[in-house]
């Protein structure tokens, strides 16, 4: 088998999702189109060379649908013989993309592929392209279907995190991101947005709130607890009839923010780093995906973690810095127990909850992010996992060379 | 044309009247065939100008001949006899001709599945009321009532009609577009000539290609969110049983991301499935079909209930100190459809009779309630007991109640407690009926059973339950825990008797 080699890791800053954040005057095409040509121009690629762009988006429809990778790939200026595909996995879109670029290679089936993702929340928003999962009364009764942010405060519930288990948690991860943008931790992958007069539009993340604090977040009322009251807290307990009631305690301030991005990795074999004189940055060791029960929805990242970890041979312990996706607190509350994992190796620049999470395009954000890191620290392993809907976990391990 | 329950007379104008015949209220064989019949007559007349549907007795309160449904003895014969209603109505509809329903009197359910066919409906001002009986005890609608009520009035209202028992006036039925025009009834069929003389063809709005993209479309986010929660708290209320709730959802919904064909095509196959189901079988021959005349009296219904909600009160105390966490026990006793979890229900009863449904080997549930008692919780009166009660109607089980009685480590299955709960219901509602076997019949007792002493409905009764759940299961079940949890699970030889006898 091939190694899939990492070269490069590109993204856009995040904009707030909503119409008045600065990145939603910007076509989610364009965003992606914006991380190819700096792909392009980075690594002076010829890009009839590329075989293949993957790019995962969670709400292909309307500005987003008809195949974004493709229509990115063309309005980047690409060689019309690179093809480009559209993948889904929820929350993990972006992860599973890297995962089926990096086959393609490892397969030997491609030379040189880019995995990535973009997702503009504030123009095609959550939940837009609809489901039978949550809609089709068959599909959603035989599932116990429940909207996401019940699943994360059934797992607090279930698992014992109070409201200031989950803040204290949230409260980190904003002193963590704004520490690592104070230190320019994110220069070596992110790529400012830009007019076509070069004006900037967006150079920073700008959904942080660094002076969050526990005072601040404890002002906020559960998001989701209306929701419950209309038959999800019951629907929940159908499934887990151990517990009395639901307990609320995530809110927007401990949840992962709605924000708009694109990334891209670059990946190949040894071939086109030669032919490049590409740096391989590091290597895929190893990844997988697994199905998880549904109704909790948001315990797979332990389990993907694990088959990948069993892929490639190692333990937890073996993993220097891991990068899991900040979807809610309580979420990687849990992956840090069952893992045991400690809180200093995982999302230590901070994660979705100060930075957003643009859905389709995350996983591929935080491979970069924890490349970075583990090259700044002289590192040698990381694990980038997220939790998916639908009860399903991605993982992806990686080493430097 | 003159048959046993339709009447077709043609007059001169070319306007065909089509008249529903009163000796029958009951859809069956013959009245599907009778329709099939008039229908194709008058498909086959040349002249036609347009056809008014009326009925003899001036009401509409036709609702299937559940006998003759419930005889029908497979899939494919369910199938086949329903749809061919179905696609009578259906060629009727679509002649391209104006149909006008003249709508007067009690209009049931499949009286209004008949006049949603008709292009324009017109009501007796005096007389028009619709009667909705709520589809979770029965069935759901079979003549296409679950497509063209939604594609005429909305998703939204017409789950909420089917799923109620609501009376809807002719104001109302005016405003809900269930009827299009409201008249004196001497001007009933001039008013429907002189629709039928105006329009010379006239499509449904469901057939109507420029007005398709109008049709209520599931997807969309109106309509998207009513689904998303409509489905929960339906789920949520019926936890796994009354499946007549999740197949009439179902037959709106996929109903309607298709176009009417389809969506008469897909409730057909969900009635055949639903009318098949015993826990909808159980209800419908307990609540509609063998409702006995012999009425049980008040004082003994009293007593039933009275020992029926303290017997479950007393299971629930049973099973905590049996070490069953205090959750799983509520929520078994809610999945049942029980009116409340047997702890909270506790609370709401005079302690002592709770101690009284306790024999002798339950000393220690006994002392629990007692050691309850000395700290003050006698349930919802001190707004403390099992539950704590909060003002705004909030509560919540004690937390101090797991140190009173500590949960075992390993817990049964929530099916394990749920089994117990409806065993214990069941077996008490045999002990209590065995005084009164020469008096009522079985048939009564499960009657009166599900309406007025608390087992749930879907039970269709306790005989019922027994009968379609497995005679022999259930007397080993009632064996094997009046061995391991005491004597009201012994079932007497007179009890055995009848339902070995059933």
């Amino acid at each position: 088998m091939n190694e899939a080699l990492i070269f490069d890791t590109v993204r856009t800053p995040r904009g707030k999702g909503k119409k008045s954040g600065s990145l939603n005057e910007v076509a989610p095409v364009q965003l992606a189109s914006k991380v190819l040509k700096s792909i392009e121009s980075r690594n002076n690629l010829n890009t009839e060379d590329v075989d293949d762009v993957v790019l995962g988006c969670v709400h292909p429809i309307g500005e987003q649908g008809a195949d974004i990778a493709r229509t990115a790939v063309l309005e980047a200026g690409w060689d019309q013989t690179v093809s480009g595909v559209q993948v889904d996995r929820f929350c993990a879109s972006g992860l599973e993309a890297v995962n089926i670029a990096a086959a393609q290679v490892m397969s030997g089936q491609s030379d040189l592929s880019v995995g990535g993702g973009v997702e503009s929340m504030s123009r095609v928003p959550l939940g837009s392209s609809g489901g039978a999962w949550m809609a089709d009364p068959t599909v959603a009764y035989n599932s116990y279907f429940v909207p996401q942010g019940i699943s994360a405060d059934l797992l607090a519930t279930k698992y014992n995190y109070t409201r200031n288990d989950v803040d204290s948690y949230a409260v980190s991860s904003q002193k963590r991101a704004s520490e690592a943008w104070k230190n320019n931790k994110f220069k070596n992958s992110i790529i400012p947005v830009k007019d076509q007069n070069n004006l900037p539009i967006l150079e920073v993340d700008e959904y942080m709130r660094p002076e969050t604090t526990m005072q601040s977040l404890g002002a906020l009322e559960p998001s989701f607890e209306k929701m419950g009251d209309h038959g999800f807290d019951d629907v929940a307990i159908l499934k887990y009839p151990e517990l009395e009631s639901i307990k609320h305690v995530h809110h927007a301030g401990n949840s992962s923010g709605i924000v708009d991005g694109a990334a891209g990795v670059l990946l190949g074999n040894k071939k086109m780093a030669d032919k490049y004189e590409l740096k391989a940055r590091a290597k895929i060791r190893s990844f997988a995906s697994i199905g998880s029960e549904p109704t909790i929805m948001l315990t797979g990242p332990a389990d993907s973690a694990e088959k990948a970890l069993k892929k490639a041979n190692m333990n937890a312990s073996d993993i220097d810095l891991f990068e899991m996706n900040e979807a809610f607190a309580a979420v990687v509350l849990r992956f840090m127990e069952a893992l045991n994992v400690d809180h200093s190796k995982v999302n230590v620049n901070g994660g979705a909850i100060a930075l957003g999470h643009p859905l389709g395009a995350t996983g591929a954000i935080i491979l970069g992010t924890v490349l970075d890191e583990l090259e700044r620290r002289d590192l040698s392993t990381g694990l980038i996992t997220l939790c998916v809907g639908a009860g399903m976990g991605t993982a992806t391990i990686i080493e430097r060379i | 044309m003159n048959l046993s329950n339709i009447k077709v007379i043609n007059n001169d104008e070319g306007i065909t009247n089509l008249v529903i015949k009163s000796k029958n209220t009951l859809i069956n064989d013959e009245f599907i065939n009778d329709f099939t019949e008039s229908i194709d007559f008058i498909a086959s007349y040349k002249n036609l100008k347009g056809v008014i549907i009326s009925t003899e007795h001036n009401h509409y309160d036709y609702d299937y001949d559940l006998n003759f449904l419930l005889s029908l003895k497979n899939s494919e014969l369910i199938f086949n006899t329903i749809t061919k209603l179905t696609k009578a109505l259906r060629k009727l509809e679509t002649l391209g001709k104006p149909i006008v329903s003249i709508v007067s009197g009690e209009i049931k359910l499949g009286g209004l599945e008949i006049i949603l066919h008709a292009h324009h409906r017109i009501a007796n001002k005096s007389n028009t009321i619709f009667h909705f009986k709520n589809t979770k005890y029965s069935l759901i609608p079979s003549i296409g009532g679950s497509q063209r009520l939604p594609r005429q009035i909305g998703i939204n209202k017409s789950v909420n009609l089917y799923l109620s028992d609501k009376v809807i006036s002719v104001e109302e039925a005016l405003e809900l577009n269930l009827v299009n025009e409201v008249v004196d009834k001497n001007k009933l069929f001039n008013q429907a000539k002189e629709y039928i003389i105006k329009n010379s063809s006239s499509l449904q709005n469901w057939d109507n290609k420029k007005l398709l993209k109008s049709q209520p479309n599931p997807f969309s986010n109106e309509n998207l969110s009513y689904f998303i929660s409509k489905i929960a708290s339906l789920h949520s209320t019926t936890s796994d049983h009354y499946p007549a709730v999740k197949l009439l959802i179902s037959s709106i919904y996929e109903g309607l991301n298709t176009d009417i064909n389809s969506g008469l095509k897909i409730e057909a196959r969900h009635f055949t499935w639903l009318i098949q189901n015993i826990e909808t079988k159980s209800m419908l021959e307990t609540l509609v079909l063998k409702k006995q005349k012999k009425e049980l009296p008040e004082n003994i219904i009293h007593n039933f209930k009275k020992s029926f909600r303290e017997n479950y009160a007393a299971e629930g105390v049973k099973l905590l100190l049996n070490g069953v966490s205090a959750a799983l026990i509520e929520n078994a006793g809610k999945r049942l459809d029980f009116e409340a979890g047997p702890l909270k229900l506790a609370d709401t009863l005079d302690i002592q009779c709770i101690i009284n449904q306790l024999d002798s080997t339950d000393a220690s549930a006994a002392s629990l309630i007692r050691s309850m008692q000395k700290i003050n919780r006698n349930g919802l009166s001190t707004n403390k007991g099992f539950y704590d009660y909060k003002e705004g109607g909030k509560s919540n089980i004690w937390p101090g109640l797991i140190d009173l009685i500590p949960t075992a480590k390993i817990q049964p299955s929530i099916g394990e407690v749920e089994k117990r709960l409806l065993f214990s219901a069941i077996n008490n509602i045999f002990y209590n009926y065995n005084k009164y076997s020469d008096l009522y019949n079985s048939k009564a007792v499960d009657y009166f059973a599900i309406k007025n002493i608390g087992l749930p409905i879907w039970t269709g009764g306790a005989f019922k339950w027994v009968k379609e759940n497995g005679i022999k299961e259930f007397i080993n079940t009632s064996n094997e825990y009046a061995k391991t949890l005491g004597s009201r699970f012994v079932l007497n030889e007179n009890i055995l008797k009848i339902i070995k006898s059933m």
